[in-house]
């Protein structure tokens, strides 16, 4: 139940990432720079630090390859972004104590390692063509902001989810081993 | 921590970019028609994001409008001394455009066959990429309703861009600020003579369209209105692209560039029209009967 709970909410998110909030994206009211909402990202890499690494890197192909099929035409370059940056992070993670503030930075952290690679693979293959400081402080810098914010609000109620999930996971593993005996 | 990469962790990420490398430049080719999945997929999360679209729009629209509501006084005072001058200019128009059907009439040109002769359809955007990276548009009209690959997608101030992809019931549009080396439009200068070029790419920093391989002896000013030129086989004659705001001549000196500013808006589109130039399947059909 609850597992269908977070594969709704990511759903979601990826749909509200293209629709709702392009309608609010700050280039319709001229603004300069931009807002790249990465919500599904976050909560990728959260997943990968919560639950475990290969559970991120599972998410992170299933929504990596659906932002790949409807927002772009390359297929491939998201699906191995998020379950790589999912992968990368849940590692890490290991190291540090979880609370708030380490989650924040690993979360942004992540977010990042998908952010340069993308601008890295795409400025490869010529889909872009803007030059680095104008990606850095006109994309990035803004769009680390919106996503820190997102992780600061959803950070409760995700994590709180994620425990669930992974206790009720424990339970049945208990659950299976004891009969297995 | 256990070990970050044990060696079938290692062999799993190689197979893992070489599949990635793999799927890239499969996608990269140019390729007619999405496969089944791809049209599936797009059409039935096409049709979920319409449902979360329209309602932000509704509500985006609220708030733009109770921020227009200022300017009304002055915008109206001064609609209705433009309304004098275009009731002068429909006169014009009217006696003009009869002018011209007598003459065609007289050379015995076909009027449905022209450059400029096209139908429009009306759609609805309902989602955008999310990282600029791509900039793709979904509407909701699909091959169920008349639209084909490549017909040209409008505002009502200008050209922005082209369908790329039809699914049965939406379809995707690029737009002409995407980079992408088959993005290339025909256009052209309409002021006392007609000069022709492509619009060739597009300046993301400076937000402004490249209208190059103009001949460096034919003259173009700043100001000048850039339209689609018709002769590229898919566009038809007379979309409005955008006004030139810079000229600069090219390295080896044969041919200049002009550096166009879309007419419309790029990123707030609502309703847009696609363009569809129906004569161009008039003559083939025609020629074929000859034949037989």
């Amino acid at each position: 139940m609850r597992r269908f709970f977070l594969v709704g909410t990511l759903f979601v998110l990826f749909l509200m990432e293209g629709t709702v909030f392009q309608v609010f994206a700050p280039e319709q009211y001229g603004f300069d720079f931009q807002l790249i909402p990465r919500f599904v990202t976050v909560i990728v890499v959260m997943i990968g630090m919560v639950l475990s690494p290969a559970y991120g890197v599972l998410y992170g192909v299933v929504f990596g390859l659906l932002h790949d099929l409807i927002y772009t035409d390359l297929v491939g370059v998201y699906m191995f972004g998020m379950s790589v940056a999912a992968y990368i992070i849940g590692y890490l993670s290991k190291v540090f104590h979880l609370n708030w503030f380490t989650t924040l930075i690993l979360g942004l952290l992540g977010v990042t390692l998908m952010e340069f690679y993308v601008y890295e693979l795409f400025s490869l293959i010529n889909v872009t063509d803007v030059s680095f400081s104008s990606f850095f402080y006109s994309r990035y810098l803004p769009s680390i902001l919106l996503n820190g914010i997102f992780l600061l609000i959803v950070y409760y109620p995700v994590k709180r989810l994620l425990e669930d999930l992974s206790e009720s996971r424990r339970q049945e593993n208990q659950a299976k081993r004891r009969s297995f005996l | 921590m256990p070990q970050f990469f044990s060696n079938k962790r290692l062999i799993v990420l190689l197979v893992s970019i070489i599949i990635l490398v793999a799927l890239i430049g499969t996608s990269m080719k140019e390729r007619d028609a999405l496969t089944m999945p791809e049209q599936f997929f797009k059409d039935s999360i096409g049709w979920l994001q319409s449902i979360f679209y329209k309602p932000a729009n509704s509500v985006a629209g609220l708030f733009e409008s109770i921020g227009e509501m200022k300017d009304m006084y002055e915008e109206n005072e001064l609609l209705k001394s433009r309304l004098n001058e275009f009731v002068a200019v429909s006169e014009e128009l009217k006696t003009v455009k009869k002018e011209n059907e007598d003459l065609k009439s007289e050379l015995n040109i076909d009027s449905s066959t022209g450059l400029s002769n096209y139908q429009t359809f009306h759609a609805n955007m309902i989602a955008r990429s999310p990282d600029r990276w791509n900039d793709l548009l979904t509407i909701d009209k699909g091959e169920q309703d008349g639209v084909e690959a490549d017909m040209a997608v409008a505002t009502p101030d200008g050209l922005i861009g082209k369908v790329k992809n039809v699914q049965p019931f939406s379809s995707t549009v690029q737009l002409v600020s995407d980079v992408d080396r088959t993005n290339r439009i025909a256009a052209m200068t309409q002021e006392d003579k007609n000069v022709f070029g492509t619009i060739e790419g597009y300046d993301t920093e400076k937000e402004v369209l490249l209208f190059s391989k103009i001949p460096v002896d034919t003259k173009v000013e700043k100001g000048q209105t850039v339209i689609t030129a018709g002769n590229g086989g898919i566009f038809p004659r007379g979309i409005v692209i955008g006004e030139i705001v810079d000229i600069e001549t090219d390295n080896v000196g044969t041919t200049q560039t002009a550096y166009v500013k879309p007419a419309s808006d790029l990123y707030d589109i609502n309703n847009v029209m696609i363009i569809d130039r129906g004569a161009q399947n008039v003559n083939p059909d025609e020629g074929e009967g000859e034949e037989e």
